[in-house]
């Protein structure tokens, strides 16, 4: 089932969370919603579930193009996974997966044993089978997520939305549990929206990525599109480390290795940490630098230097490969150059 | 080793002489006064009640008035309990799941009567319903009895226990937050689905107690109860006022009688009260365990 959200704003008191927001998710597809905390991603998830209201004058929030704007929450029949798991702690696991279930009128309620069959099913699913008779406060923290995850599947949504599913876990079980949820939506193809703060949670399981900013949305495309081409500094920033070089025009083919800068009357040139080759050998396009610092852990070197001329800091990320031909120092003279860079005008503020 | 080691640096701690005597002074006082101002009394009531044996005392209630006294005082807290539950219930639910304009006002309202003397809550409902009071001369017309009858005390007592089970619940679904209930409304829990399996079982130990304190306090009203009572024996005397008339009229044995009996119901709450404490403790530990809010 496909989501299509029109012009939504939604203000808390003075706070604006989001300004004019359109967005369009296909069916079967799985977004990202990225961002810094406080950007309105949670915002417009709940929005997109029936938990938080528009302000007046927003656009429509249209399921397979039905307006579902004036549905309660119980009548869109979404999946929601909420950040702190909110299982029912009185229930046991079995309980609350069948919860959803047994508060169906009875008109549509499923017998006693065909809830007892799905709700082991849907534990099965989620590899919690042999849990079922204990408690929630009874379970690590990946398995309680593990039977939200159920309960939310056990009414059949259409739509299955996270908010930051995975925030409060620790960084393996975060990484075995992200893969598992692509896994997951690729056998039931149900179309999700997740919310995350991670940019690496975003950029390896999603098919799309829409990255927040202050309540509007910067960018969507597929991962590695916002990745590789950033529509503005933000995103540029947010997707990872980033090196800013500030120039005026005319100053840049000299200083930025054959990247033309355009008609801006100051720019700053955008350079990932791993698009800077450091050499021995002065070139036309290289910048004398220092090397300050050298963290080699696993396959990369991170290497700190500091540019001779403007003392501006410089983050590089070289292989260990090249690192071990290099045989660098801290306190060494070297050259550095940029192998790709991206413009933006100097007014914007990030 | 380095626990023999701190354990013999508190030893040494303890046996320096300033030390050592602040602890055995600080209980001797505490157990004295506990002794005097709480044990002895409790005692007196006892052994007054009991003076002349176990015969005198039962023979305190079989005087029609004082069952009388015991039936209204048992009537007016039936009624006073499930409509202090209702509202609590209510007040407490409105004001941690939404939020209204006057919502501070509200809040300070409930407390009210916390606030107030009971003598003058009594007034206050005397002002109202009183044979000179606003709504005095509608209600005779209509020959409805309020004030010096059995709705005025049921009113009174209504109105100093209001806050009890509202104050026991607010900080615990204020803590408790709405997420829960979210959960249930997404998975199609409907209003009264939400509340009857969700919220009442996360607030159930929290109720009771209101309703223990509550209870406590509508059996043992005395002020209020006594401004709008007319002291009438057998019809609007609840158990304190009527201990208050056989003290008065030298009938120590009665008195005490009847005082054992409040005495031995607040022992009976008490006890309830700490099983509930010492049950919700268990469930909150449990959540704490668990991680969930």
């Amino acid at each position: 089932m496909s989501i299509q959200i029109t012009n939504i704003t939604k203000t808390f008191g003075a706070f604006t969370a989001l300004k004019n927001v359109s967005l369009t998710i296909h069916n079967g597809e799985l977004v990202a919603l990225l961002g810094p905390s406080g950007c309105g991603k949670t915002t417009l998830l709940r929005i997109i579930a029936g938990l938080e209201q528009p302000d007046p004058g927003s656009g429509p929030v249209l399921f397979h193009d039905d307006d579902v704007s004036t549905q309660s929450v119980r009548q869109r029949r979404v999946g929601f996974v909420f950040q702190h798991y909110s299982l029912f702690r009185h229930m046991n696991i079995f309980e609350n997966v069948a919860f959803g279930l047994t508060v169906r009128p009875r008109k549509f309620r499923p017998s006693k044993d065909e809830i007892r069959d799905r709700v082991h099913a849907l534990l099965k699913l989620v590899q919690l089978e042999r849990h079922a008779g204990m408690y929630p406060h009874q379970l690590s923290g990946g398995q309680r997520q593990r039977v939200a995850l159920a309960r939310s599947l056990a009414v059949e949504p259409k739509i299955l939305l996270l908010d930051e599913p995975f925030g409060a876990l620790d960084a393996k079980v975060r990484k075995e549990l992200r893969q598992w949820l692509r896994k997951l939506h690729d056998e039931m193809s149900i179309t999700s929206v997740f919310v995350t703060h991670d940019q690496e949670e975003a950029l390896e399981v999603a098919d799309r990525v829409a990255v927040l900013n202050a309540g509007r949305i910067e960018q969507i495309g597929a991962p590695e599109e916002v990745y590789d081409n950033p529509a503005n500094p933000f995103v540029f920033n947010f997707l990872g480390n980033v090196n800013i070089f500030h120039c005026r025009a005319g100053e840049g083919r000299h200083q930025f290795g054959g990247h033309e800068t355009k008609a801006f009357t100051s720019a700053a040139a955008y350079v990932r940490p791993h698009d800077i080759d450091i050499t021995r050998h002065s070139a036309a396009d290289a910048i004398a630098a220092r090397v300050v610092h050298i963290a080699p852990v696993g396959p990369i070197a991170r290497v700190q230097l500091v540019r001779q001329d403007t003392q501006e800091m410089v983050e590089a990320e070289i292989t260990r490969q090249h690192y071990n031909e290099l045989m660098l120092h801290a306190g060494e003279s070297v050259f550095i150059q940029l192998r790709n860079a991206r413009f933006f005008a100097d007014d914007y503020s990030i | 080793m380095s626990i023999a080691y701190s354990q013999t640096n508190l030893r040494q701690t303890h046996s320096s002489s300033r030390g050592r005597w602040i602890p055995i002074v600080l209980t001797t006082i505490a157990v004295l006064f506990l002794g005097v101002f709480l044990m002895l009394p409790l005692a007196a009531v006892f052994v007054e009640a009991f003076r002349k044996g176990i015969g005198v005392y039962l023979q305190s209630f079989a005087d029609p008035d004082a069952r009388s006294a015991i039936r209204l005082t048992l009537l007016v807290t039936l009624m006073v309990i499930p409509l202090n539950l209702v509202f609590g219930v209510a007040a407490s639910w409105a004001t941690t799941k939404f939020d209204f304009p006057g919502k501070g006002i509200f809040l300070t309202l409930i407390d009210l009567p916390f606030a107030i003397s009971p003598v003058i809550s009594g007034f206050l409902f005397v002002m109202l319903f009183g044979l000179h009071g606003w709504f005095g001369p509608w209600l005779m017309e209509h020959n409805i009895k309020i004030i010096f009858a059995v709705p005025g005390i049921v009113l009174a007592t209504l109105f100093v226990t209001v806050p009890f089970v509202a104050r026991e619940l607010i900080p615990l679904m204020q803590s408790q937050g709405t997420e829960q209930e979210q959960a249930a409304l997404v998975l199609g829990a409907s209003g009264w689905q939400m509340f009857r399996r969700v919220t009442l079982p996360n607030i159930k130990w929290g109720l009771l107690y209101g309703v223990i304190l509550c209870n406590a306090r509508a059996i043992g009203e005395f002020g209020a109860v006594s401004v709008v009572s007319a002291h009438i024996r057998g019809q609007t005397n609840t158990i304190p006022l009527h201990i208050e008339i056989l003290y008065e009229e030298y009938n120590v044995i009665g008195a005490f009688a009847m005082a054992s009996l409040l005495t031995l119901l607040a022992l009976v709450t008490l006890a309830a009260k700490t099983l509930v404490e010492w049950k919700s403790k268990k469930d909150q530990a449990k959540a704490v365990i668990g991680g969930i809010r």
